[in-house]
């Protein structure tokens, strides 16, 4: 019985962080419907802006992670006004945007490495000691806080997406851009906002994660794709089915670890993927799948 | 334009004159590939430092003796097989080095190996562990021990200090671990319930594989890794994973160490004589140029395995600047105690080194010997 809990508690968190990459990504994803893969960089930079503020210049950590948070956000901005705002002008095929941003990803992951090198980088510094027990299995303070976060933001999320002007707007450019320009609603603003968004969300994943496990420059691609895996089966479109998603997969992963063997985790995730891409394509939610590019 | 076709030769004559006149003022050229960037470079910088150090020192006594001063070319292996092919083939064939310290990883020699055996240069690794080295050629050697020789050892201490209890080998899915974790199983009682489990080098999350060996009740595990070990000993204490540690040679870096804090405590692994405070006194001028260099880095094992590298070539080509890589190689074969900073050398008819193993232990975030 002792045992299953400290799956489940591994479970919980995984799936928190998973869902918290899924609903950064979607809210760029809904409105632009191309795969924005440079989105791993965002979340590896931010975890290295908290490096460079809070241990080498020193800032106190909770300034550094505010200030990453804005940063990482103007990185995504940057990405959508000088990537692909000029690319969206010349009407190109979702594949060039997939190909584009793979080359910002490596661009940006390229700069990390140089400025901060390949090695493992600890933000957290406090002295390592042994997880807070519950019913004989432990979990750590950062990971209680990703759980805490994680679902109050995607709680955040949704309200702001169903009872806000802006988040009405993303909405409604996510399900016809054209038409939202005819409106007078600039889509190009919207998307802009979305990427905002987005991309701090990211930030505050890459940030947990990296206080939990610590980070190279690469850790952010390997969360970026569990994240997209969960939206894929979760149901493109619905921000509710990214909560399920994310528990499948999380659950799938550890389990896998668990009965079969760890060397199975990854198999298992892209199995579940391939089935529900061919048994429900449309996810949990059952909403229409419009358009998917990978 | 005639007289800018007659400036052209003339410079190209005299660029060509001094050129030459600059290889003759003998300086013997050695080369080195280390891991500058990429996962390993910590350990490339500090290896660097290190050498660069001991050379300093070594050149020195050189024009003290009136001997041709050495030169040591540094190229980054980027720790990638086809970054250490890049770099030996620029080594032979534009630097014209007889000799190459390094590389570091066992996966990057064994591709490095045929080239350097093809043009007769010697590679003297100070931190390839696989059992393939071995056989890789004539003109391959190395200053650390063999993983066939830390594995048996790491085995017996299993053997005498814990069997038989429940094992687990936690190792490194490359050419390190796995030949490592193989000379280990080769050792051990077949008796013994044995698990393994491998991991990719770019994980960082290792909390699922850790809760599976808590939660059968594990005893044992034998853990074979780099940097990331850091992770692996901090999400265990995390977990509150009560087992016992045995390590590999990687653990007798005192940075490393450091960064894993407390967890380490109790690790017990195979090592080889590197008394960090001896070498402070008995070779201050060198320790005192390697802290400049290295802004403070701890002398670990790779750095001080190159460094014998260097002082084992120094003392092999002493003033002939005009030696060949396979003169080097037949030298190399004959060295027997040779009286290194990581103790007393000597290598057998493969190149592998043969020097005194030690066991130490982790106690309060310091390395001491275990007795």
């Amino acid at each position: 019985m002792l045992s299953n809990i400290q799956v489940v508690i591994n479970i919980l968190v995984t799936s928190a962080l998973y869902l918290l990459v899924s609903i950064s990504f979607a809210s760029i994803y809904y409105p632009v419907k191309y795969f924005h893969i440079a989105h791993a960089a965002v979340i590896t930079v931010a975890s290295y802006f908290v490096f460079l503020f809070a241990n080498q210049l020193l800032i106190p950590f909770s300034a550094a992670v505010v200030l990453a948070i804005a940063l990482a956000s103007i990185v995504g901005i940057l990405f959508d006004i000088l990537g692909y705002r000029p690319m969206r002008k010349k009407n190109l095929a979702s594949l060039t945007y997939l190909i584009a941003s793979l080359g910002l990803y490596v661009i940006l992951q390229n700069a990390i490495s140089l400025s901060f090198g390949d090695d493992t980088k600890v933000i957290n510094t406090a002295e390592v000691t042994v997880g807070h027990e519950v019913f004989g299995a432990y979990i750590t303070t950062v990971q209680i806080l990703t759980i805490c976060v994680s679902l109050i933001l995607f709680i955040a999320v949704n309200l702001f997406l169903h009872y806000t002007a802006t988040g009405k707007s993303i909405r409604a450019v996510s399900s016809n851009p054209e038409l939202c320009n005819i409106y007078g609603i600039s889509s190009n603003k919207i998307i802009l906002i979305a990427f905002a968004l987005g991309s701090a969300l990211a930030a505050v994943a890459g940030i947990l994660s990296a206080m939990d496990t610590n980070m190279t420059p690469t850790f952010g691609f390997n969360l970026l794709m569990y994240g997209i895996v969960a939206m894929i089966i979760g149901g493109v479109g619905s921000t509710r089915g990214l909560l399920a998603g994310s528990l499948l997969v999380a659950t799938a992963q550890h389990l896998s670890a668990f009965y079969l063997d760890t060397k199975w985790m990854d198999a298992v995730t892209y199995i579940i993927l391939i089935l529900f891409l061919i048994w429900k394509p449309l996810g949990f939610s059952g909403k229409r799948l419009k358009k998917v590019e990978v | 334009m005639n007289s800018l076709f007659r400036s052209f030769f003339i410079f190209l004559f005299f660029g060509l004159f001094f050129g030459c006149n600059g290889q003759k003022s003998e300086t013997i050229k050695i080369g080195a590939i280390l891991p500058m960037s990429g996962k390993m470079a910590n350990y490339g910088k500090s290896s660097q430092a290190a050498l660069q150090a001991m050379l300093k020192v070594i050149n020195v006594e050189r024009s003290q003796k009136g001997y041709p001063l050495m030169e040591l070319v540094v190229e980054d292996d980027k720790m990638e097989v086809k970054g250490g092919v890049s770099a030996i083939n620029k080594l032979i064939q534009k630097d014209k080095v007889p000799a190459v310290i390094g590389p570091d990883a066992s996966s990057i020699a064994l591709g490095v190996a045929p080239i350097a055996e093809a043009n007769k240069t010697v590679v003297i690794s100070p931190a390839s562990t696989s059992t393939d080295i071995t056989k890789a050629g004539d003109y391959i050697f190395r200053t650390i021990l063999s993983g066939e020789y830390e594995g048996k050892i790491a085995a017996s201490l299993y053997n005498k200090l814990y069997a038989p209890k429940k094992l687990v080998i936690m190792y490194i899915n490359n050419e390190y671990g796995i030949s490592l974790k193989n000379s280990f199983v080769k050792n051990i009682d077949k008796s013994i319930p044995l698990k393994e489990i491998s991991y990719d080098e770019k994980e960082i999350n290792f909390s699922s594989y850790l809760t599976k060996i808590k939660l059968a009740g594990d005893d044992v595990i034998y853990l074979i890794g780099y940097n990331e070990m850091v992770q692996i000993y901090q999400q265990a204490k995390e977990l509150d994973l009560q087992v016992k540690w045995l390590g590999t040679a990687q653990m007798g870096t005192q940075t490393l160490i450091k960064q894993i804090g407390s967890s380490a405590d109790g690790t017990i692994f195979p090592f080889w004589e590197l008394n960090v405070d001896q070498i402070k006194k008995t070779n201050s001028q060198f320790y005192s140029e390697f802290a400049k260099l290295s802004g403070g880095m701890e002398l670990d094992a790779f750095a001080a395995n190159s460094v014998d590298a260097l002082l084992i070539l120094n003392d092999i080509i002493k003033d002939n600047s005009k030696i060949s890589g396979e003169e080097i190689k037949q030298k190399l074969y004959n060295i027997k105690n040779f009286n290194g900073i990581t103790g007393s050398i000597s290598f057998d008819a493969n190149g592998d080194v043969d020097k005194m193993t030690v066991v130490k232990i982790v106690q309060s975030g310091t390395i001491v010997t275990y007795r």
